[in-house]
C-alpha cells in the first residue's frame, strides 16, 4: 500500500487534492511505469537486493519522484518472493557463533577463517557457500518466486487509487456522496462500512446518499485512528459510480488540520468484504428450514428520511403471500449501534425487520415488544434459525398472516 | 435507569435527558448514537462525579476485577523503591517514577500491583520487553499471563502488549484492567500510541522510565495521559551502591588517507548545497530542510547521497572494526555488548567476529535464543543496532561498545544502562568509539551531554 509520502498532492490553502494524470502527463506516466516494470524483466529467481540496486538506478525529474516511487512500491507490493530457509541459516549461525565464542573463551586469538574452514569440512561445503549461507534469510537476500502480470496502465490506474487511499490514512473523518448508483452497489459499500467498523449516518439526498463516516472517539479529537478504515472503504465509496468525497486530515509533519477533495465518476468495481460467518450460516439453515420463508442476501436499503438508514443482511420473502421481513445481524456491532436502530423502528419504519443481537450487547428483547412491525432477538454465539423464525412470524403476523 | 457502559474506548452514559447539567465537563451530547459520550480515561472522575452528584446508575463500564495476587518470589524492596511506591500511591496511584536503567523499575511496578490488586495491562515498546515481563509476571506472581502482541492474543488478568497493539486493541479491552503499567513510558504522548492511554478507563495508572525526555517536548502530555512526576533518582545518586560502578572511555580513531580524502570530497559536496541554500543544520529544522530541498533537484541528490557517504565513512571507519577486534580479545572473558548506528555496521560486525546480531529482522524464537546464550555465557559478546537499548535485560553485561550511535543523549544513556546491573565487584566500562576530526566527533559530544558521562 502507498503511503501519504508517495501520494502527488496539490494543497491550496487549507484545501488538498489529489493530482489527477491527465493528457500528457498521463502518457508521461505510463513511460515512467513501464520503466519500472522493465526494471524487474527477467528477474526472476533473483534476489530482493539486486532488485533494489536496479530499481534505484531509475531516476527523474523532481516532479515525478513521488511517482516514481510509487510505482517502484507498487511493483514490490505485487511481486511474490520466496520464503528463505530460515532455519537452516539460523543453524548455520549458531555453528559458527558457538565456534566463536569457544575459541574466545578459550583465551585463544580469534581466527575467522580457522573456524569458517573447520565448520565447512564437517559440514562437507565449500567456505564461500557458508559466507552466502549464513544470513541467507535476511529479506533483501530473499529470491523474486513470481512477476506479477500487469501493464503499465494498470499500474499507473492502482497508482491513482492508491494515493486517495494513501491521503484517506490521515483522515480523521469522510462526507462522501453517492449517487446513481445499483441497489448491489449501496449494499456492497454499507456492508463495507460495517465490515470495518465504522460509525456511518445515512441521508437520502437526491439519487443517492450522503454518508458521513468516522469512529467513536472522533467526538473527542480528530484521530487519524481510523484511517486505515477509511481507506479501505475507498474501492466501495467509488463502485457506487458518482462519488464525491470531502474528507477532514492531519497533513504533513505538523499534522495541519486541511480538507481533502476528491471526485471519481468513473464507477469502479469496490472488493466486497465477505459475507460475516454467521450470516452465511444463518443463511444456509433458514434455506435448509421447513418455514414458509425463502431467505437470500438482501440487496435494498431501508430509509426513513430524517431518522437513519439500515442495510439489512437478508430479506425473508413469504412463499405464499410475497411478504418481506428483513434481518440485519448486529454479531460484532455496538450498543450503539442497535440502539440507533432501535430509534430507527420506533420512528416508523414503514418495513418489517428484526434484528439479531448478541447477547454480549446487553440489549433486552423487550426494547421492541411494543412496535408490531420490528422485533430483536438475541442470541449467545450463534443465532438460531428456528427461534429467529418465530420472531420473523410474530412481525409477519401483525399483517394477519 | 441510567447506566454507564465502555464503547469502543469511549464511555457511554444513557437514561440522561440530552440537556443534563451532570458532569457537563466530562461528557457531550453525541448526537450520531443519541447519548452522553465521554474518554475512557476519564471514567475515575466520572464516577466520583457521579456518586457525589448522588445520581444511581447502573456502571457496566468496568469489566476489571479486584484480583488475588499470590506471591511467589518475594524481594525485599530497596528504600527507593518503597519511597517511588509511596510517593504513587499518595499521588492516588496515578503517576510516573524516573529511575535510571538497572535499578529496578520493574519490581516497582510488581509492587504496586500488589498494593493496588487489579487486573493490570502492562504495556511495553518491543516484544522482547514483552517476553521479559511475561516471564517476570509469572515468575513473581503464581497466575498465568497473558500476551497481546507478535501473533498472539490472550487477554488474562495480567497481560502484557506492546504500544502498537495497546492502540489497536485498547477500544476493544479498555475496559478490563483497572490498573496500568506503561513501560519505557516516554513512548506513549506520540500522535497514535497516546490513544492507548485515553481509551483505557484504569483508575490507576503507573508510567516507568529511565528517560522521560521527549525531542519533541511532548513529555509534559505524560501528566494527563498516566499522572504526574511523583519520584525521580538519577545514575549518579545509585551507582556503587545499587547499580554497578562504572568508567565511560572515549577511543578516537583516524581515517587513511584515501579515506579522508573521500571523506572530504562528499563531505565538500554536501555541504556547499547547505550553503547555497542558507540551510542552517543547527536549527531544530534543519536537517528536515535539507532533506526536503534535496530532493528537488539533481545536484540536491547528489548532496543527500554525499551527506550519506560521508557519514557511512566516518561512522563505520574500517580502523573502528579494527579497535573493535582488539577490544573483544582484551575483554574475551566479559559479557559485551556492542552497538551500531545501523543495521549494515551491525551485520558486517556480525560477519567479521562472528558474534551474534539482533536487529529488527531477527525472529522472536532466534532472539530469544540468543538473549539466553548470552545469559548462560554460551556467547560472551552480541551486537545490535537499537533494538537492545530500551529495556530489555542483558544480565551481567559489563563491557559496552558504542561503535556509532545518534546525538540522542536519551539513547546514549540507555545504552550505558545496559551494563549498570548491580553485582558484586562488578566493574563495568563502556567504550564510545569516534572517528578524529569528522561530524562524528559534534555527535559524539551532544549524546555525552549528561551527567552520567562524568570523564
Amino acid at each position: 500500500m502507498l503511503t501519504p509520502a508517495h501520494a502527488r498532492v496539490r494543497r491550496k490553502g487549507m484545501e488538498l487534492t489529489t493530482l489527477p494524470l491527465k493528457g500528457k502527463e498521463l502518457s508521461r506516466a505510463h513511460q515512467v511505469a513501464e520503466a519500472v516494470l522493465d526494471a524487474a524483466e527477467g528477474m526472476q529467481g533473483r534476489r530482493r537486493g539486486e532488485l533494489m540496486e536496479a530499481l534505484n538506478e531509475l531516476s527523474g525529474p523532481a516532479r515525478e519522484r513521488k511517482l516514481l516511487e510509487g510505482l517502484k512500491k507498487l511493483l514490490l507490493d505485487l511481486i511474490r518472493f520466496e520464503e528463505p530457509d530460515a532455519a537452516r541459516a539460523t543453524e548455520l549461525r549458531r555453528a559458527l557463533f558457538e565456534c566463536a565464542a569457544e575459541q574466545r573463551r578459550a583465551g585463544q586469538i580469534f581466527d575467522r577463517e580457522t573456524i569458517l574452514r573447520q565448520l565447512a569440512e564437517e559440514r562437507g561445503e565449500p567456505v564461500e557457500a557458508l559466507e552466502e549461507q549464513m544470513f541467507a534469510d535476511l529479506q533483501s537476500e530473499q529470491r523474486i518466486a513470481a512477476l506479477p502480470r500487469v501493464g503499465p496502465p494498470e499500474l499507473v490506474e492502482r497508482y491513482e487509487l492508491q494515493s486517495a487511499q494513501a491521503v484517506l490514512l490521515r483522515a480523521t473523518r469522510v462526507v462522501a456522496t453517492v449517487r446513481g448508483s445499483s441497489p448491489e452497489a449501496y449494499r456492497q459499500l454499507f456492508r463495507s462500512l460495517k465490515f470495518r467498523r465504522l460509525l456511518h449516518r445515512i441521508e437520502r439526498v437526491d439519487e443517492g446518499y450522503r454518508v458521513v463516516i468516522d469512529g467513536p472517539f472522533s467526538i473527542f479529537e480528530s484521530v487519524t485512528r481510523y484511517g486505515l478504515a477509511l481507506c479501505l472503504a475507498l474501492p466501495a465509496l467509488r463502485a457506487c459510480g458518482r462519488l464525491s468525497l470531502v474528507a477532514d486530515v492531519r497533513w504533513g509533519r505538523s499534522r495541519d488540520a486541511l480538507t481533502f477533495r476528491y471526485d471519481w465518476g468513473g464507477g469502479g468495481s469496490g472488493t466486497e468484504p465477505p459475507m460475516p460467518d454467521d450470516t452465511t450460516r444463518l443463511l444456509s439453515a433458514l434455506s435448509a428450514g421447513k418455514h414458509g420463508f425463502r431467505a437470500t442476501p438482501c440487496d435494498e436499503i431501508l430509509d426513513l428520511p430524517g431518522v437513519g438508514t439500515i442495510a439489512p443482511d437478508l430479506v425473508l420473502v413469504n412463499d405464499k403471500r410475497g411478504q418481506r421481513v428483513y434481518l440485519e445481524i448486529l454479531g460484532y456491532w455496538s450498543r450503539d449501534a442497535v440502539w440507533k436502530r432501535i430509534e430507527i423502528a420506533r420512528s416508523g419504519l414503514p418495513q418489517k425487520i428484526v434484528f439479531a443481537v448478541r447477547e454480549r450487547l446487553r440489549v433486552s428483547e423487550a426494547m421492541l415488544d411494543d412496535i408490531d412491525s420490528a422485533a430483536l432477538y438475541t442470541y449467545k454465539n450463534t443465532p438460531s434459525a428456528a427461534a429467529l423464525m418465530r420472531k420473523v412470524k410474530q412481525v409477519a403476523k401483525c399483517e394477519g398472516l | 435507569m441510567v447506566t454507564l457502559s465502555f464503547a469502543q474506548g469511549t464511555l457511554v452514559l444513557r437514561g440522561l435527558p440530552r440537556d443534563d447539567a451532570h458532569c457537563r465537563d466530562l461528557l457531550v451530547w453525541d448526537k450520531r448514537s443519541s447519548c452522553h459520550r465521554g474518554r475512557a480515561s476519564d471514567y475515575a472522575e466520572l464516577v466520583l462525579a457521579l456518586r457525589g452528584a448522588e445520581l444511581e446508575f447502573e456502571d457496566t463500564a468496568r469489566a476489571y476485577d479486584a484480583i488475588e495476587i499470590d506471591t511467589c518470589v518475594y524481594r525485599k524492596p530497596r528504600p527507593y523503591q518503597t519511597e517511588a511506591l509511596a510517593a504513587w500511591n499518595a499521588a492516588n496511584g496515578r503517576g510516573v517514577i524516573v529511575l535510571p536503567t538497572g535499578a529496578g523499575k520493574s519490581h516497582v511496578a510488581t509492587m504496586a500491583m500488589r498494593s493496588k490488586r487489579r487486573s493490570t495491562l502492562v504495556v511495553v515498546p518491543t516484544l522482547d520487553l514483552v517476553r521479559q515481563w511475561f516471564d517476570l509476571l509469572r515468575h513473581t506472581f503464581d497466575s498465568e499471563v497473558g500476551i497481546v502482541g507478535g501473533g498472539e492474543h490472550t487477554v488474562r488478568p495480567l497481560t502484557v502488549t506492546t504500544y502498537d497493539s495497546a492502540y489497536l486493541h485498547m477500544e476493544h479491552f479498555g475496559a478490563r484492567f483497572g490498573l496500568v503499567v506503561f513501560d519505557e513510558c516516554h513512548h506513549l504522548p506520540g500522535v497514535s500510541y497516546r490513544l492507548a492511554a485515553e481509551q483505557c478507563l484504569a483508575p490507576f495508572r503507573l508510567g516507568l522510565s529511565a528517560t522521560p525526555e521527549r525531542a519533541d517536548g511532548l513529555e509534559s502530555e505524560l501528566e494527563s495521559l498516566i499522572g504526574p512526576k511523583v519520584y525521580e533518582k538519577q545514575i549518579l545518586e545509585l551507582s556503587g551502591r545499587y547499580l554497578a560502578d562504572y568508567a565511560t572511555e572515549r577511543i578516537e580513531v583516524d581515517l587513511s588517507a584515501v579515506e579522508r580524502q573521500e571523506y572530504q570530497e562528499q563531505r565538500g559536496i554536501y555541504t556547499a548545497f547547505v550553503r547555497s541554500q542558507g540551510i542552517s543544520m543547527g536549527s531544530p529544522q534543519g536537517f528536515s530542510n535539507f532533506i526536503m530541498r534535496s530532493s528537488r533537484t539533481e545536484e540536491g541528490r547528489r548532496a543527500l547521497a554525499a551527506y550519506r557517504r560521508q557519514r557511512e565513512i566516518a561512522f563505520a571507519a574500517p580502523r573502528k572494526l579494527d579497535v573493535l577486534g582488539d577490544l573483544l580479545q582484551e575483554h574475551a572473558g566479559d559479557k559485551t555488548l556492542i552497538f551500531t548506528q545501523d543495521n549494515r555496521t551491525a551485520y558486517a560486525v556480525a560477519r567479521r567476529f562472528l558474534v551474534p546480531v539482533i536487529t529488527h529482522q531477527t525472529k522472536v524464537r532466534e532472539r530469544s535464543e540468543l538473549l539466553s546464550g548470552f545469559a548462560t555465557g554460551g556467547y560472551t559478546a552480541l551486537v545490535t543496532s537499537k533494538v537492545l537499548n530500551e529495556g530489555v535485560d542483558v544480565p551481567d553485561a559489563s563491557v559496552a561498545v558504542v561503535l556509532s550511535g545518534s546525538g540522542s543523549v536519551r539513547e546514549h544513556v540507555q545504552r550505558l544502562g545496559r551494563i549498570l546491573r548491580p553485582k558484586d565487584g562488578k566493574q563495568a566500562v563502556l567504550y564510545e568509539l569516534v572517528t578524529r576530526d569528522t561530524a562524528e566527533t559534534r555527535t559524539s559530544e551532544r549524546r555525552r551531554a549528561h551527567d552520567a558521562y562524568r570523564s
